[in-house]
């Protein structure tokens, strides 16, 4: 009995010694980039958020690109005219082909711009590129896009997945499971996707920015939740992440194998509460007012974000050009918010989902003390989703995270124009659509920025939504790699990255 | 009954709030869009209606299309093999350990060698398995770094790194199982020793090796392959949570991933795999009794 007890134990142990050893030397050649959230389609034509907009980054080119400080760049087109401003010719890059071998040209791009606009399809970048009124072949490498009417914000919008191009033989071949094999011209492609677990693509050697990429292979691997993503790049299974969530920022920064590196929200990153504008008593722009008054940002910053974000004011990120500050702090100031309610008690219920728990205990106890009651409702993403888009609920707690939204009519007119991809909230407003229309119609990027700090003001008279804070854009890397791993629209492109 | 227990899923889910086309879509499309993708997927359709669609296929061995274009049945045949092996060693750890520590703690019952296994075992049961995850990954992933956090590895691809990512799991799915089958065999083995019959093979100066392993031991069969029935069960059961916590692509991080992408027919595809391998597991339990006990083989049979 002994000896069998002996040898079992021994034999355990030795499997143990034996699964422990072993370890990994050498030069990096491959990456591994922890996500906790897994895309549900790598179409660019067809795909939304962080984890899509990420790999996507990396198996696809954009027809333009938007440089550090907002100004425009070629990307697969490589020079273009405006002969006036409801036309643009396009000239491509020539000699780039596709990871299938097919060449990328003129009637490719048609292809990918016109299944985008299907008005019987289902791109959510659909809305984006309505203003395009035809798209016409010159020669292999030339188009024109012909709009219905001015709208400067076109070569921004064509920098995000909109402009991104899939290969035309495989949107034929594969149909719609060309979500789960993306063909792309980007420097990477891609290899295999094993649903639960990543993503892992390959180096294209044909890349056409000369000695790009550096790093053979990569690999987007899919954690559970952030706490395991994160448990993960410290134990080194990855090298970088999509982000670093805020109260694992410390955790992190402990740690000598890692580079940390924060910077503002760029662009679109931004909590929000939604304000159900059709239904009393949130139909009320005093109350709505009243809450936004009410509710101390600074310290909500300082508590539950860790003291990584920035009080909001508008829905525009600080990132973005549009952003100034003409337009004013939305202050905390529960005398005006009681004020507003003249003696009035309100009710309101809040939907919110699990991401936001802590900050909506906050929200309720602000509330309180300027005689609001809330009642916190708990619902997971989806539903939380499905009902703002049907108009099921008084304040949603909401965020517009990751996706690059470069230009800034594609946050307002999303949040303010009836029509708007992100308005669930029933809201339109007369003043604030003429000053869409006009910012839209004026190419002066000054000249924009006066309309749109106009605009926002007027928003934060209504509030149809109550931005509440930027979050900032936070990274971490294995300090083996090297070069830029936190550019300014939160991103990672690997053709960027050294190992 | 499968297919009662179908319905009432396939109902319940649809009940659920949460459109899957609008998740599919995401924030950006329109509702207009959204109807588009309904209409697609078939989702407008009356539930009952979609139910019949589906067990149509279910009947044919065609598990249908995810929302998002894949074949069900691959889905659930990739990540079938991955909790099969998890819940499998796991059980055979569980086995094994067990009957050697009741084995160990028999043989002087109330000695400080059984003492200090009743106490082990009972810490092992009480505690629930994603907690000694937790713990695994503090101590084995952050703080000693010798074993990889999460993730999954064929054995077939790679047969070092398959153990490596499979040591955590497996030992903190088996633990809780360990403590109550020792615990369990501890008990019913002290008490065909105190049988007469042990009793006599004792006075006549059988070896105690024989009297343990063979008498003992054989008499406790049944109560004993009865709770490691059950055991298997709940190892699947934890297999849910372990698997999401190690991030390992099976079953049950496909269903909580399924959940939260409303993708319905893989909730429906995993469910009836589940319900089938536990049934299975029973069989298989009921199947050891009777081997191993005439007694039952009789009242199976009458």
């Amino acid at each position: 009995m002994r000896r069998l007890a002996t040898i079992s134990l021994l034999f355990i142990v030795v499997v143990f010694v034996a699964a422990c050893g072993g370890g990994n030397g050498g030069q990096r050649d491959s990456v591994a980039v922890g996500l906790d959230s897994e895309p549900e389609s790598l179409d660019a034509s067809y795909d939304t958020g962080l984890s899509a907009a990420l790999i996507d980054a990396q198996v696809y080119d954009t027809l333009f690109r938007v440089g550090e400080n907002g100004q425009l760049q070629p990307g697969l087109v490589q020079s273009w005219k405006q002969p006036s401003p409801t036309v643009y010719r396009l000239t491509l890059r020539p000699g780039v082909t596709f990871h299938d071998g097919t060449p990328l040209n003129a009637q490719a791009v048609k292809t990918n711009l016109d299944r985008v606009r299907d008005p019987k399809g289902t791109s959510p970048w659909a809305g984006s590129l309505a203003p395009i009124k035809t798209v016409t072949v010159d020669s292999p490498t030339q188009l024109t896009l012909t709009l219905s009417r001015p709208y400067s914000p076109l070569p921004s919008v064509l920098a995000t997945q909109a402009g991104m191009v899939v290969s035309p033989q495989a949107i034929k071949q594969l149909g719609q499971k060309v979500a789960r094999h993306p063909v792309g011209t980007g420097p990477y492609k891609f290899v295999r996707w094993t649903k639960g677990q990543d993503v892992v693509l390959v180096k294209n050697p044909a890349y056409w920015e000369k000695g790009k990429p550096t790093i053979k292979q990569a690999r987007f691997a899919f954690s559970s939740d952030p706490t395991t993503k994160i448990t993960d790049l410290i134990s080194g299974r990855t090298q970088t992440v999509d982000y670093v969530p805020a109260n694992l920022i410390s955790r992190v920064k402990r740690e000598s194998s890692l580079t940390y590196k924060s910077r503002p929200a760029s662009y679109a990153n931004v909590v929000w509460l939604g304000m159900n504008t059709t239904k009393p008593p949130i139909s009320d722009p005093a109350l709505r007012q009243a809450i936004s008054a009410a509710i101390d940002r600074e310290a909500m910053v300082k508590s539950v974000a860790f003291g990584a974000a920035s009080p909001a004011r508008s829905m525009l990120s600080p990132g973005s050009w549009a952003y100034s500050d003409q337009v004013p702090p939305l202050a905390y100031n529960p005398g005006r918010a009681k004020q507003l309610l003249g003696g009035r008690k309100a009710t309101v219920e809040i939907k919110v989902p699990p991401t936001y728990k802590q900050q909506a205990q906050v929200v309720k106890s602000d509330l309180a003390k300027v005689g609001i009651t809330a009642n916190i409702v708990n619902e997971d993403w989806p539903q939380l989703i499905d009902d703002y888009y049907k108009g099921n609920f008084q304040i949603e707690f909401q965020d517009l995270l990751g996706t690059p939204l470069f230009d800034p009519d594609m946050v307002l007119s999303g949040f303010y124009s009836p029509k708007g991809a992100f308005n669930g909230t029933g809201f339109s407003d007369p003043t604030i659509q003429r000053l869409l229309n006009e910012g839209t119609a004026t190419a002066d990027r000054d000249k924009r920025k006066q309309i749109y700090i106009e605009l926002q003001k007027r928003a934060q008279e209504i509030l149809p939504t109550v931005p509440i804070y930027y979050p900032d854009n936070n990274r971490a890397w294995s300090t083996s790699l090297s070069g830029d791993l936190l550019p300014n629209d939160g991103l990672i492109r690997l053709a960027n990255v050294n190992g | 009954m499968v297919v009662l227990a179908s319905l009432v899923l396939f109902v319940a889910l649809h009940l659920v709030p949460g459109d899957p086309a609008r998740r599919l879509l995401g924030n950006q499309a329109s509702q207009q869009q959204v109807a588009i993708k309904r209409h697609e997927l078939g989702l407008d359709q009356p539930v009952l209606e979609q139910y019949w669609h589906w067990l149509k296929g279910v009947v044919t061995g065609d598990l249908g299309t995810s929302y998002g274009g894949d074949s069900v049945g691959q889905l659930v045949s990739n990540a079938f093999p991955v909790t099969l092996q998890l819940a499998v060693y796991a059980l055979l750890l569980a086995l094994v350990l067990s009957v050697l520590l009741a084995a160990i703690a028999v043989r002087r019952p109330g000695g400080a060698v059984d003492t200090t296994i009743t106490v082990v075992s009972s810490l092992s049961a009480s505690i629930p398995s994603f907690v000694w995850g937790l713990t695994f990954i503090l101590l084995f992933s952050l703080t000693v770094r010798w074993l990889p956090s999460s993730g999954y590895v064929s054995p077939l691809e790679d047969p070092e790194a398959a153990v490596k990512s499979l040591v955590l799991p497996v030992v903190a799915l088996s633990l809780p199982g360990i403590g109550t089958l020792a615990r369990i065999l501890r008990a019913s083995m002290l008490d065909a020793l105190a049988q007469p019959h042990a009793q006599f093979a004792r006075s006549k100066g059988l070896a105690m090796q024989r009297l343990y392993l063979v008498h003992a031991l054989k008499a406790s069969a049944v109560p004993f392959v009865a709770a490691a029935g059950a055991e298997f069960a709940y190892i699947l059961g934890d297999a849910v949570v372990v698997e999401y916590l190690f991030a390992i692509p099976g079953m049950g991080k496909l269903m909580i991933d399924s959940y939260g992408d409303r993708e319905y027919p893989i909730i429906l595809g995993v469910a009836l795999v589940y319900t089938v391998l536990v049934v299975i597991g029973t069989a298989i339990s009921d199947a050891v009794s009777s081997r191993v006990d005439p007694r039952v083989r009789e009242a199976a049979l009458a």
